[in-house]
């Protein structure tokens, strides 16, 4: 049934439609450099997990089917602790690790038309040695990834990952502290998750409500839980991984005051 | 490159992810040890004071009678809470060290909880045993010392392994290498009638363990001891709740005027 051309291709078309959809309600991930390295944020039920460390200066935090997001993640961290135990550390770089080994396989497993495929999207984040910028790369279903110096964002539709970034772009946290990466990350969110899953018909979703916005928020606070983590390179020792207490997440309680959430 | 794993595979265990890669522990082949002059490390210490477990190594390295090396750190970190003092051969214990380290942290990351102290103990009696076969053939022996402070029950624990792998717990401490046996009978005596290693402070144990390095160096040739005039300084780590601590050139000079040559 797939020897011909078109058909195939209609089945790819298929594919990437059935997992779009599946992703569409997922909640977005978003990356911001800070002073001390780079944070990982997104929101989640209770009881679940999102952000994960994978190496010494290395994290990712998934979207999709859990058990999709499981095989990706045990396939990055296994890579980078074979590949650091026999060369070493500083020869684990999400560069290859994506350009080499994970990209390639999920590709591949896209491929197999015949097979389910992975619905998950990942955004990784890597603290380099020599105290430069944070990188992130966010690895779509396809196998495609895309790398950024400034900060990262995954999402569930193309168009909230758009919009994502635009805001990031134009609104840069006040300042370089965890604090204000916090909240510009958790703003973020906000407004993706509200065009995913509010608004999916649109190709170019306008920006949504300050009102809307801080509904969100506080549906958000009130149903899920924020999860954060940071690389942060003034850790001492090898790994540079550590989860955000919830006392510092508490710095996002005065970031929506009520009564912004209420509307006219 | 192989499909993508089930994410089931290894459960965590970094030594089987390891051999699926086709990594060897141990030393292949038949081996003669008679051709080969082995490098060996020598005094490595651990007891339990005040604070935690306090490890102590000296810095030599020999092969027969030649000092291969002289700044060899034989007490390895291997996470925040747990080291390893290395004797017998080098090349075994570092790679031994080093799969340790990596087997932790492995099993941290991809099972989202820390192993369990028994578990850590269990995977390091594992690689000795691997390693019997090379041991027995005179190559590539290791004792070591796993000392660690345990988090639940609040306490410095010391633990010593034979070539064999079996698992020994100590009270109060372990000593390993050819220079220990110099000491063992005087941190006997010290424990038993001059002042109980457990109630110890910080500065007290680093001052006997220096002393028990000198002790040891001076009977036995393959130990390097104390030499400051040289900077050959031994290794002394303090494990204790906060984590481990290397106790520094500094202190280690002060103490030892004090403890070791002003007494």
């Amino acid at each position: 049934m797939y020897d011909e051309p078109h058909r195939w291709l209609q089945a790819v078309e298929n594919r990437t439609q059935y997992i779009e959809r599946r992703l569409r309600a997922a909640s977005p991930a978003i990356g911001l450099p800070y002073e001390n390295g780079a944070l990982l944020f997104t929101v989640c039920p209770h009881g679940q997990r999102k952000v994960y460390e994978v190496y010494d200066r290395l994290a990712l935090a998934a979207l999709g089917h859990p058990a999709d997001v499981e095989r990706l993640r045990m396939m990055a961290i296994n890579l980078a602790h074979t590949e650091g135990f026999t060369r070493s550390a500083d020869d684990v770089t999400l560069q290859r690790l994506l350009n080499f080994a994970i990209a390639p396989q999920v590709k591949a497993s896209f491929d197999e038309v015949f097979r389910s495929p992975i619905i998950a999207k990942m955004l990784m984040v890597e603290l380099t040695p020599n105290g430069a910028e944070p990188q992130f790369f966010t690895l779509n279903f396809d196998g495609n990834f895309t790398h950024r110096k400034r900060y990262g964002v995954a999402g569930g539709t193309s168009a909230s990952e758009e919009l994502m970034l635009k805001v990031l772009d134009d609104e840069s946290p006040e300042s370089t502290s965890l604090e204000d990466a916090l909240k510009a990350a958790a703003r973020t969110w906000c407004i993706g998750y509200y065009v995913a899953t509010k608004e999916p018909e649109y190709d170019e979703p306008p920006m949504p409500k300050d009102a809307d916005i801080a509904e969100m928020f506080r549906e958000a606070r009130e149903d899920l839980r924020f999860e954060a983590a940071v690389l942060d390179r003034t850790r001492s020792g090898r790994a540079k991984y550590r989860e955000l207490t919830t006392e510092e997440l508490s710095a996002l309680d005065d970031l929506f005051p009520d009564n912004a959430a209420h509307r006219d | 490159m192989d499909t993508m794993p089930p994410a089931t595979d290894f459960q965590g265990d970094f030594l089987s992810l390891l051999s699926s890669r086709g990594h060897r522990l141990s030393f292949g082949g038949q081996l003669d040890s008679s051709r080969l002059a082995q490098t060996e490390a020598t005094t490595v210490l651990a007891m339990r004071y005040k604070d935690g477990v306090l490890v102590a190594g000296d810095r030599q390295a020999t092969a027969g009678t030649t000092i291969m090396y002289n700044r060899a750190d034989k007490v390895i970190d291997i996470d925040d809470h747990s080291t390893l003092a290395i004797s017998g051969s080098p090349a075994m214990a570092f790679e031994m060290a080093r799969v340790l380290e990596y087997s932790f942290r492995y099993y941290k990351r991809s099972q989202l909880q820390e192993l369990s102290l028994e578990g850590k103990l269990r995977t390091l009696s594992r690689l000795i045993k691997e390693n019997v076969g090379a041991a027995l053939q005179g190559i590539g022996a290791v004792m070591p010392i796993f000392a660690a402070y345990d988090t639940i029950t609040d306490e410095g624990r010391i633990y010593f392994y034979d070539v064999l792998g079996a698992q020994f717990e100590m009270t109060e401490f372990a000593v390993a290498g050819s220079g220990s046996v110099w000491i063992r009978g005087t941190l006997y005596y010290e424990n038993r009638w001059t002042k109980k290693l457990v109630e110890m402070n910080r500065r007290e144990a680093v001052g006997l363990a220096l002393r028990m390095l000198e002790s040891a160096a001076y009977y036995d040739a393959a130990t390097g001891g104390v030499k400051e005039q040289q900077e050959m300084l031994p290794t002394i780590k303090c494990v204790t709740a906060d984590g481990i601590e290397t106790v520094d050139s500094e202190t280690l000079r002060e103490i030892y005027a004090e403890v070791v040559e002003g007494a």
